[in-house]
């Protein structure tokens, strides 16, 4: 037995070419239009790996996406993709490909010791280490998690890129077979904005592998005459590419592989694209997968689906080996055996598991017209060596037989592709007298065509998909065509359920369901035995299904061993949820271009070129990213922190606040509009002038804060911070265009419009008067304008740090100038740049709250001690809802200080009377004194307002790091506000 | 019915680098006829429909939300002029405008986006706010082999970058 080899004719591969190739080392060849599969199978290769738990030789099932066994590695380096099956990766030159989970070599495997322990490791027993003493999970742990995983992951940076595309189109057809290719026709020539994927890298799909006629014309020239009109009517034809999720709205996901599987990537460097898909109609044509049959020892390499061994032989001109027997419970491997006699190879048997009066006599005749045909007759285990099969031993009605063959082609039925008509909601009914789920009630109005409808008929699929494409052509506007649908012969179909029970006899610890996770009909009654009686809790206890096949081939078998158990029908017993992704996918085709720097969206402000040249420790402020202190030489982060919060106590320091969110708000009632907005009175402040001010939610809870200036009569500048802008963008928004949308107002969000630069220190006042033209510097909370530099600016005095403080607004795109201009300054002054570090500690000494850490969303007014500030008029938003009783109870989280009993505190640590007590409340933000000794920090504290001179332990487990702290007032500097003024 | 290419678009783009506009935000109290007036009066130019650019002497003119135009200008005049009709806001700084010259700026504004660039419909006189590789945009197509896309400074490097790869 030498197993598969090319033949001298036939397939739709291109002979005059040679690709090389290795695997496992060796070198190979095959041409274009083979796969690695039916190159390797040509080549006599029987093995292409090992299984995950039992390491037992796998060789190829199938011929298509569908294929558990045969998973390989591909291409080198940072190109290497681990998993990929073989059936799934077109060939070509320079492939370079291994085999996997295996080690030292695929012929001798360590790992393989593991069949001899198999009574030791039943399904689930990875569960049951936990049942024993706890010590011996640490021994258990380490085995576990080092078998764990299939596959290797590449060492080295992906250097190739990922693209994200959108696509929009009138009808989408899934699947370019003769179902998928009729209704692209139909929907095309009725005028419609048609696409068509398929996962192949062609059109045509089972035709491909079968010598059909439709339209009177051989199916290759068909499928190219159908491509070629396709094309004229402008259709996107995508190949290699799989709808892998259908989300709603009829949003389909597409992978495309634009190269294979570890090939080098064209100029433009995209190795794969994700579309995605936004379809009027979706026409979902996948066609149907070929069941196994359950035998012992069914996992044997050369025991392969019957439509597989058609298909290496029509489609790629291969030989799956030398003798065939055909093991069925249905008709289509009939075809099979027609096929592999017709082209001169031998067939010993075909093994029918049904007696011949159920069978059609012309199929019966037309088969045994060409090799011996057996009915009632039922595998019970293949024979041979983990190299390959060699033979078959069944039951027949004279007793058990054997034959001798190395491929046992086997047909247990077909499945339909329902996962994507699950995936968008459809439900499935259940065909009991053939053993199948097909769809039904779509909720998109999605429609499933051919195979993947339980059409098996040939004919039936052209016709039924015409229609749809014509119906999905109608629903999306375009006219449909009087035209007939193509017409083809056709087969007899009559597949039935009773092959999901094995032979009498037959053990089931051998007869494999999933090959690749070895999941065993045994170990399915295991978990029934031990209570998984959930179609669910099987598919985790047994991992049936949890491969990276998703259980193309096993599913069924499995729900139907479950049924039988149960002694309840297969709909009763249910079905596990098909998820997306259809295929495996790799991680770099969902990241797409969000890699590297690019892996979130930057946001840059007007100034960060500036700030970049002091190349310093970035902060991510959402998409932001902003300096957190400009290090000198020999300085930590800490030291210079320390050092910039100084120079602000003692001289002047600028900083870019240009993130804040700004809105400006103006018209007659704009005042109107901010006392709703706002929940302090914002209408009586004398133009020119400001004040702090803080916005509720309509749930009464803080939503942020900022400041409020009246730049004119009917004209306002509202802030608000950093983290908030967006959200304080939409509350603005809603306000005015949902409660409020009859005020005369127009709320402009001017965040970007405005560079803001920050001047806080004593010597602030100087730094403004230097370089701002013609002003002399506002008071503390009064506005006025200038130019600095020639840039129109508007100078604001309010301070966040607790000194004399601006904040001076120039258009963004002329802000470098301004920042020039004020660094100078404020170095003539002694003073320099400072960064969000040294904003952080000087606020925190200062006592402000900020948002996201004292305004976290559940704080009220009078949590953070603002209650004073609430306008009495009230009419704000959330007005109402802070009056109710909850917000009054005494025991909620309360905004205090901490100071200090020892060392520094640990920022977001617990508050607790002793390690282990009751959590009164968390830190939320902590720092060193900056001109004194010791440490504060910010809290909320339950009843804290009740509470000062509490002593509480700030306790971090997590970290290891604890503080006495003594609850105190949270203002820690300059309680009287003295330093503001002049 | 849409008539589409089927190929994935290779044709060449240019993509400017971003520059400031004069963009100047008008937020109608009301949409009607004395809104209209004025506005006609001021900028030159009627006030777009939903989802459409009209040109004035200034400059385009935005359709941006139901009760807002973008408007090009000197802000401070369109402020005077409207000042009974609208509220008017200096928002040149918020904006910076990137240029997509060449046959393949439909595909190009494929990748990474949300927004279906490639319908012929959408074409000179449009405006559409989408998202594009992030960022939030509004692409307003110039002539048949050239669109404008508006998008916050913030964004406008990476944006940038990405529409050049």
């Amino acid at each position: 037995m030498s197993g598969g080899h090319r033949l001298s004719t036939g397939g739709v591969i291109d002979r005059s070419q040679t690709l090389r190739f290795r695997f496992d080392g060796r070198d190979y060849a095959g041409h274009p239009g083979d796969t690695l599969a039916s190159a390797l199978l040509a080549s006599g290769v029987r093995v292409f790996g090992r299984s995950f738990k039992y390491h037992r030789t796998r060789g190829l099932l199938a011929a298509g996406v569908e294929e558990p066994s045969a998973l390989v590695g591909a291409g080198e380096g940072g190109r290497f993709e681990p998993n990929t099956r073989a059936t799934d990766l077109h060939l070509y030159d320079g492939l370079v490909s291994e085999s996997q989970n295996r080690w030292p070599s695929l012929d001798l495997d360590v790992g393989a010791v593991n069949q001899w322990i198999a009574p030791f490791i039943p399904a689930g027993f990875y569960y049951k280490t936990f049942l024993g003493p706890p010590a011996l999970w640490k021994l258990y742990e380490h085995v576990i998690r080092a078998a764990a995983g299939l596959g290797r992951p590449p060492q080295l940076p992906d250097p190739d890129r990922y693209e994200r595309r959108a696509a929009f189109c009138d009808v989408l057809v899934v699947g370019a077979g003769p179902a998928g290719l009729s209704a692209a026709l139909a929907a095309a020539r009725s005028g419609a904005r048609v696409a068509l994927v398929d996962l192949d890298r062609r059109l045509g799909g089972s035709l491909l592998g079968d010598p059909v006629t439709i339209d009177g014309q051989p199916a290759k020239d068909w499928i190219d005459a159908a491509e070629a009109e396709l094309r004229t009517r402008d259709v996107r034809i995508l190949t290699r590419t799989t709808a892998i999720g259908y989300y709603d709205h009829n949003m389909v996901y597409l992978a495309q592989r634009v190269v294979e599987p570890g090939a080098r990537t064209g100029t433009d460097g995209i190795s794969q694209r994700m579309w995605r898909m936004r379809a009027g109609r979706v026409i979902l044509a996948q066609g149907a997968i070929e069941r196994p049959l359950p035998f012992e020892d069914n996992d044997r390499p050369g025991v392969m689906l019957s439509g597989a061994v058609r298909t290496y032989l029509d489609r790629f001109g291969v030989a799956a080996g030398e003798r065939f027997v055909l093991a069925t419970s249905g008709d289509d491997a009939y075809r099979t055996a027609v096929r592999l006699c017709d082209a001169g190879l031998r067939v010993d048997a075909v093994l029918d598991s049904r007696p011949s009066e159920a069978i059609d006599p012309a199929l019966l005749r037309r088969a045994r017209d060409r090799c011996p045909v057996e009915t009632g007759v039922r595998p019970l285990r293949a024979i041979g060596t983990p190299r390959g099969v060699t033979g078959l031993e069944v039951r027949a009605a004279s007793g058990t037989v054997k034959y001798v063959a190395d491929v046992v082609a086997v047909s247990g039925g077909l499945t339909p592709s329902v996962h994507l008509h699950m995936q968008a909601g459809g439900g499935l009914d259940w065909d009991e007298g053939r053993g199948v789920f097909t769809p039904t009630a779509p909720r998109q109005g999605q429609v499933s065509v051919g195979a993947c409808a339980g059409r098996f008929q040939l004919a039936d699929a052209l016709s039924d998909a015409w229609r749809a494409g014509l119906d999905a052509a109608a629903a999306t506007g375009g006219k449909p065509v009087a035209d007939t649908p193509p017409r083809s012969e056709t087969w007899a179909f009559a597949d039935q359920a009773s092959a999901f029970v094995p032979a009498p006899g037959v053990n089931p610890k051998k007869v494999f369901v999933d090959p690749q996770n070895d999941v065993t009909l045994g170990d399915l009654d295991l978990a029934w035995r031990e209570g998984y009686r959930s179609v669910e809790h099987q598919k985790r206890y047994t991992t049936l299904g949890m491969a990276t096949d998703q259980g193309k081939t096993s599913n069924l078998i499995g729900l139907a061993r479950l049924a039988e158990n149960e002694g309840r029908p297969a709909p009763q017993v249910g079905l596990t949820t098909f998820r997306p992704p259809f295929i495996p996918t790799t991680l770099g085709l969902w990241a797409g271009e969000d890699a590297g720097f690019h892996v979130t969206p930057l946001r840059r402000t007007p100034l960060y070129d500036l700030h970049a040249a002091f190349d310093p420790p970035w902060q991510a402020v959402g998409y932001w990213r902003r300096p957190r202190a400009y290090l000198r030489a020999g300085e930590t982060l800490a030291t210079a922190a320390l050092r910039e919060a100084r120079m602000v106590r003692t001289t002047v320091g600028i900083t870019d606040v240009s993130t804040l969110g700004k809105f400006e708000v103006s018209g007659p009632d704009a005042a109107a509009l901010l006392e709703r907005v706002c929940a302090t009175s914002v209408s009586k402040l004398a133009v020119g002038r400001g004040r702090y001010t803080f916005m509720l939610r309509e749930d009464g809870l803080v939503n942020d804060d900022g400041t409020v200036w009246r730049l004119g009569e009917d004209r306002f500048l509202l802030t608000s911070s950093t983290g908030g802008a967006d959200r304080m963008a939409g509350l603005i928004s809603y306000a005015r265009n949902v409660l409020y949308p009859d005020l005369r107002v127009g709320a402009a969000n001017v965040q970007e419009h405005y560079a803001a630069i920050a001047v806080a220190g004593p010597r602030a006042r100087a730094v403004i008067a230097a370089v701002v033209e013609g002003m002399v510097p506002p008071r503390h909370m009064s506005l006025d304008r200038g130019v600095v530099a020639g840039v129109p600016v508007l100078v604001i005095a309010a301070s966040y740090s607790g000194e004399r403080a601006f904040e001076v607004y120039a258009p963004s795109h002329q802000a470098v100038a301004v920042w020039t201009a004020l660094a100078e300054a404020a170095e003539a002054q002694e003073g320099g740049l400072y960064g969000l570090e040294a904003l952080e500690i000087l606020r925190v000494e200062k006592g402000h709250v900020e948002t996201g850490g004292e305004i976290d969303g559940r704080t009220s007014a009078h949590d953070l001690r603002l209650e004073k500030m609430l306008n009495p008029r009230g009419g704000y938003m959330g007005q109402l809802a802070q009056q109710r009783p909850a917000f009054a109870d005494p025991d909620r989280l309360q905004f205090v200080g901490l100071e200090s009993l020892g060392g520094p505190i640990p920022e977001g640590s617990m508050l607790v009377e002793r390690p282990g007590f009751a959590v009164q409340g968390h830190v939320t933000a902590a720092g060193i004194r900056v001109l004194e000794e010791g440490f504060v920090g910010l809290a909320l504290l339950k009843g804290g307002r009740a509470r000062l001179g509490d002593e509480l332990l700030a306790w971090s487990p997590t970290r290891t790091a604890s503080a006495r702290v003594r609850v105190s007032e949270p203002v820690f500097h300059d309680p009287a506000g003295d330093r503001y003024r002049d | 019915m849409i008539r589409r290419e089927t190929a994935i678009v290779t044709d060449p783009v240019t993509v400017s680098d971003p520059q400031p506009t004069r963009l100047v935000r008008v937020e109608a109290f009301a949409l009607d006829a004395a809104f209209a007036a004025v506005f006609g009066a001021a900028v030159g130019a009627p006030v777009p429909a939903v989802g459409k650019v009209t040109d004035a002497p200034a400059g385009p003119v935005i359709w941006a939300e139901p009760k807002v135009v973008l408007a090009s200008g000197d802000a401070a005049a369109l402020a005077r002029a409207l000042a009974e009709v609208a509220a008017v806001s200096d928002v040149a700084g918020a904006w910076r405008r990137i240029d997509l010259k060449g046959p393949g700026w439909r595909g190009r504004l494929m990748i990474d986006g949300l927004f279906d660039a490639e319908d012929p419909a959408f074409g000179t006189g449009c405006v559409a706010a989408t998202m594009l590789h992030h960022a939030p945009v509004m692409l307003c197509p110039t002539a048949d082999d050239a669109v404008a896309v508006y998008v916050a400074p913030s964004f406008a490097g990476d944006l940038h970058a990405a529409l050049s790869r």
